[in-house]
């Protein structure tokens, strides 16, 4: 009975996954478990884990966020040339970068609450845009002469613990006080539900929305200043395509993709079992052709096991298109109001 | 069961008229709901019952006429006004988030909190007790998700909803519409209850005869207008036909 009330938890199967890959490839490659190679894994979860949360708010209000690779790409550029070619102290940069992801996250939830532009497209814009402006700030040369603080920042260890893996759990534990401790969290998940019935339960479900897509903004601005640090340069090609693992992660982690379902432990689990599997598959010298193979077979039986669990609860998900890309649906709804309420609707008029 | 001017109406419109740009939905209405009994509101597809609903609702705000409630004039600009006074819709379409659990969907957008977080327990607690002071027994556990309901047994999460919220006005839009035989006795008998309780209740139901097992008085529209307010007792089926179609009736109860 215990037993399985454990494994019904959704995060089950996806905290399985990473303590069995952990064992299995440390039987196969002892090193893999090397303090060393661990703190490597920490790093690349700091990047892709806070990605991952920061998506994964905008994905619960039934939307998305495809900017955070690119977002990454400009923010750490912004901060790097302000810090380097301008000579604003670090600490600035640092606030800079954050509030500059903050700020597109801003204008994307304003074009999708104002404007209902379907968060699918409007995050699209700033991915091709926001890589582009990257590339284009310095004519896609590479900033050296940033400080060393940048350095220090990912380099320090606090216990063996890598800083960036430290400002992981800080984001991870505020996302999960938020979500499951507040009112306001709670409020995100109905509106991912069902926004009519959050509207007409007295949520501001406009400002939920938009508070979505700025906290996924800010995790890109910090994730700008973090790889800054890793690799010691502003770097104009840096991030791409990183939104993918993170939206893979939230995946995997049991976040669904029509919103309103997952939790922030999952998605933490989610995005350590993709470093978990991408760092073995380097240990064990599998070609880099096949990590991508394996990503996606990560991801697919991800998807299968959501669907599974979701008809085991007698719940089949609507077949409709998840309203990140048909739009939040409420101009439709507002017209169905408008019909009911003049009766027989405008033609009898 | 007549409103003297010592005690006035729970709800009472005077003259209220609304409308969509050319169309006129509501048309002078004049309409008493007392508190303590279930008032219906019948009357073809787009006579008005939604709009009228929705101006009580504080959804469609009127364009002219007064409103009282307990004899006072009072002005509903938005949901949450009519909510303050203690007026709660249960909307058609069930204003349920399928994703939540009953406690979570019943104290959605007023969660209480301890120390600045939520109070699981003390929500569960009062649900719980909500749902048990209604007889609603036939949920499970008040942490089941909603989607795993029957529509019954969601249209009762959804009254208890608006009860919990200490409403004196339940207003309620096609209540029993997807509903199969049982359930709809089920959520009948709650709406019985809320009257009992000394909830006013009013009803639009296109069902007449839900609409004569359940009501105790019987509002009629037809053309954004009331064309006629009966006690039960004066009503049947054929008398209300005549009132939704052509506005008068000559017969009498047989």
């Amino acid at each position: 009975m215990r037993l399985r009330r454990i494994t019904e938890v959704p995060e089950f199967g996806v905290i399985t996954a990473c303590v069995v890959v952990f064992i299995g490839v440390t039987l196969l490659k002892p090193s893999f478990a090397n303090p060393s190679n661990l703190q490597v894994i920490g790093l690349d979860l700091a990047n892709y884990g806070i990605l991952a949360i920061g998506v994964t708010f905008t994905i619960l209000t039934a939307g998305i966020d495809l900017s955070p690779g690119s977002l990454v790409a400009f923010t750490s550029m912004v901060s790097a040339y302000a810090n380097a070619n301008l000579g604003v102290p670090m600490l600035l940069c640092v606030v800079l970068s954050i509030a500059v992801g903050a700020v597109i996250g801003y204008l994307h939830g304003w074009f999708i609450t104002r404007l209902n532009v379907p968060p699918f497209a409007i995050t699209l814009v700033t991915l091709t845009a926001a890589a582009g402006g990257a590339l284009a700030l310095t004519k896609g040369q590479p900033i050296s002469g940033v400080s060393d603080a940048y350095l220090t920042l990912v380099e320090t260890r606090v216990a063996g613990v890598p800083v960036p893996v430290i400002v992981f759990t800080v984001v991870a534990v505020g996302a999960w006080f938020y979500l499951e401790r507040t009112y306001a969290g709670r409020q995100v998940y109905a509106v991912g539900g069902n926004i009519e019935a959050a509207r007409l339960s007295g949520i501001p479900v406009l400002r939920r929305l938009l508070f979505a897509y700025v906290v996924s903004g800010a995790c890109a601005g910090i994730v700008g200043v973090l790889v800054i640090g890793r690799i010691g340069v502003g770097d104009p090609s840096v991030g791409s395509g990183w939104e993918l693992d993170a939206i893979a992660a939230a995946v995997i982690g049991g976040v669904s993709l029509y919103g309103g379902e997952g939790r922030v432990i999952g998605v933490v689990a989610g995005a350590l079992l993709l470093m978990l599997i991408n760092n073995a598959l380097i240990v064990l010298n599998v070609s880099p052709f096949y990590q991508q193979v394996a990503l996606g077979l990560v991801l697919g039986v991800a998807i299968v096991a959501d669907r599974v669990r979701a008809q085991r609860r007698g719940k089949p998900r609507p077949r409709r298109l998840p309203r990140s890309v048909a739009g939040s649906g409420s101009a439709s709804a507002d017209d169905a109001r408008a019909t009911a309420a003049t009766g027989a609707g405008p033609q009898q008029g | 069961m007549t409103a003297t001017l010592e005690d006035p109406p729970l709800l009472r419109l005077r003259g209220v008229s609304k409308s969509f740009g050319p169309v006129r939905a509501l048309a002078d209405v004049d309409l008493d709901v007392p508190a303590a009994a279930v008032t219906a509101l019948a009357g073809d597809n787009g006579a008005g019952k939604s709009t009228l609903i929705k101006c009580i609702a504080g959804i469609h705000p009127p364009d002219d006429g007064e409103i009282l409630w307990e004899g006072r004039p009072v002005q509903l600009r938005g949901p949450a006004d009519a909510a303050a006074l203690g007026i709660q819709t249960v909307y058609q379409d069930l204003a349920l988030c399928d994703n939540l659990d009953i406690v979570q969907n019943m104290f959605l957008g007023r969660e209480r909190l301890r120390r600045g977080q939520l109070d699981d327990v003390s929500m569960e607690q009062a649900a719980a007790r909500t749902l048990s002071d209604l007889a609603v027994t036939t949920v499970g556990s008040v942490r089941q998700t909603v989607a795993s309901l029957s529509g019954g047994q969601r249209q009762s999460v959804a009254i208890a909803k608006a009860v919990l919220w200490e409403s004196r006005l339940v207003v309620m839009d096609e209540p029993t519409a997807a509903l199969g035989v049982a359930q709809t006795t089920m959520v009948l008998d709650l709406v019985r209850t809320l009257a009992r309780r000394g909830h006013g209740v009013l009803l639009i139901t296109h069902n007449m005869l839900n609409l004569l097992e359940v009501a105790d008085r019987v509002a009629v529209m037809r053309q954004g207008r009331v064309v006629d307010v009966r006690d039960r007792s004066d009503a049947d089926e054929r008398i209300l036909v005549d009132l939704m179609t052509t506005g008068r009736t000559d017969r009498e109860v047989a």
